[in-house]
């Protein structure tokens, strides 16, 4: 697995580079320092990049299934799960250092801000935010933690359906059943975050999970199917688009 | 002693390929794979090589034992030559580094240099290079020879001769039957989508007085008018 990390790695490397050099100019413009709606701007900007480079990593991962990038580890010593869960730790490892350099640059740029000229206000203005984490107390330095974990479970939720979705179709299950097997199996996997994030929360309180994320907080069965419903559709719609563009552009043999 | 014997149907959504074809294939062989263009020679190479979803009945060679080259290149846009050796050294337990480096130097390749930024033949050579610095037991390569040069193809052959021992099987899917013709010693014949037929190189040559590409013209000839 760690062969597969250091291989994976080093694929992205330049992209990482280049957004972290990004982030760092970023952090070098000299903004004019009265306008808030920027800084609350840049606070979304780190988020959707951020969740952006997990999404971009996982359709790349699943591109390369029908492109011979898949016969790099074809005979290779390693399993089909090493492989997998190579592959999906370096998208963590990747978002998730990137989500802290820049939460940590974005926060030294306000801490700045905050000592030299804008204290209380600058800390008022920017409550709604979630990478703002000034003057504030230690629970709510864990927002990046919590952002990071919400990626986390997308991507994890995302790399299983699809893991699940190619192991149904090569047992010659027609797709639109493996959606539906594929949407169930994530319902799962909903249900039992929420209950690991509930046993966290109990466990260890000062960790404070109850910001991590509304649709991971909701324990009523009616909050469930609701939050399953919303959760599940950004997914079940990218294995859809998936599952078209490979009966465009690929064949498959559909005999055994 | 078998290594292979099987009867195919295989089919993409549109196409049917094989319908009940037999194939043996015996071990410690050299087999010519031929057939005119879209007769299923390399999608044949897939199934054996376990690309495809199809399940071939493999005896005496385990999954991982197969060394398959595609016709194209495999690679990832940051790798060097030598990157992507040290990649399949580290990830493939029977890939020899040593023996990729000999020849690599004998097919004055520079392993620094850029994998995207070579030349088609010298990108077949390398996925060669890679296919056969396997120590594995069945080689399948698909079409190694377009672009490569007169002076490449005899290394080409020294190769499958350096590497060839009598557990070790190749399959080499090609039209240019004549590089190859006095290395193997049977040929797979694709006539259709039925057939595949197996013959002695040996055989066609003193039976028919033919050689193997003259014979296979003479045949196809004679499946078009048919």
């Amino acid at each position: 697995m760690l062969k597969t990390i250091k291989y994976e790695l080093r694929r992205f490397v330049n992209l990482y580079i280049i957004l972290l050099a990004g982030c760092l100019i970023f952090f070098l413009l000299d903004f004019n320092k009265h306008l808030l709606m920027l800084y609350q701007l840049h606070a979304s900007i780190i988020e959707i990049i951020t969740t952006g480079l997990a999404l971009y990593l996982i359709i790349i991962y699943i591109l390369d299934d029908y492109k011979n990038k898949k016969l790099l580890y074809q005979k290779a010593s390693l399993t089909k799960t090493q492989e997998f869960l190579g592959k999906l730790f370096t998208m963590i490892i990747l978002f998730g250092s990137y989500l802290f350099i820049m939460t940590f640059v974005y926060n030294l740029k306000l801490y700045i801000l905050y000592k030299h000229h804008y204290l209380e206000y600058l800390r008022l203005n920017l409550d709604h935010t979630y990478l703002a984490l000034i003057g504030r107390d230690f629970k709510e330095w864990l927002y990046p933690l919590h952002l990071c974990l919400k990626n986390t479970y997308i991507i994890v939720t995302l790399a299983l359906m699809y893991g699940i979705f190619t192991k149904l179709r090569e047992k010659r299950y027609d797709s639109y059943n493996c959606i539906v097997i594929c949407f169930l199996i994530s319902a799962i996997i909903y249900y039992l975050s929420n209950y690991l994030v509930k046993l966290l929360d109990e466990t260890l309180p000062f960790l404070d999970f109850s910001y991590i994320t509304p649709r991971l907080r909701a324990f009523g069965l009616e909050d469930y199917l609701v939050n399953i419903l919303s959760v599940n559709s950004l997914a079940v719609v990218l294995l859809s688009f998936i599952i078209m563009i490979k009966f465009i552009t690929k064949k498959r043999s559909d005999n055994q | 002693m078998e290594i292979i014997k099987d009867t195919i149907t295989f089919m993409y959504p549109n196409k049917l390929v094989f319908e009940n074809v037999e194939i043996k294939i015996n071990q410690g062989e050299i087999y010519l794979l031929i057939g005119r263009n879209g007769c299923g020679k390399s999608t044949l190479l897939r199934l054996l090589a376990k690309i495809e979803p199809y399940q071939f009945k493999l005896h005496l060679v385990n999954e991982k034992e197969i060394s398959y080259m595609p016709s194209d290149l495999v690679y990832y846009s940051y790798m060097k030559i030598i990157d992507l050796l040290k990649f399949y050294d580290d990830t493939h337990h029977n890939f020899s580094l040593d023996f990729a480096l000999k020849y690599l130097d004998e097919f004055k390749l520079n392993p620094k240099q850029k994998i995207k930024k070579l030349s088609m033949g010298e990108q077949k050579i390398l996925n060669y290079l890679i296919c056969l610095s396997k120590n594995a037991k069945l080689y399948l390569i698909d079409e190694p020879f377009p672009y490569v040069d007169l002076l490449n193809d005899e290394i080409f052959r020294n190769m499958i001769i350096n590497r060839y021992d009598e557990t070790k099987t190749f399959i080499i899917a090609t039209h240019q039957i004549n590089e190859f013709e006095k290395l193997a010693s049977y040929c797979l014949l694709i006539k259709d989508y039925k057939t595949i037929e197996c013959l002695s190189t040996d055989e066609i040559r003193s039976t028919v007085s033919l050689s193997v590409e003259d014979y296979f013209k003479e045949v196809m000839r004679y499946v078009k008018d048919d």
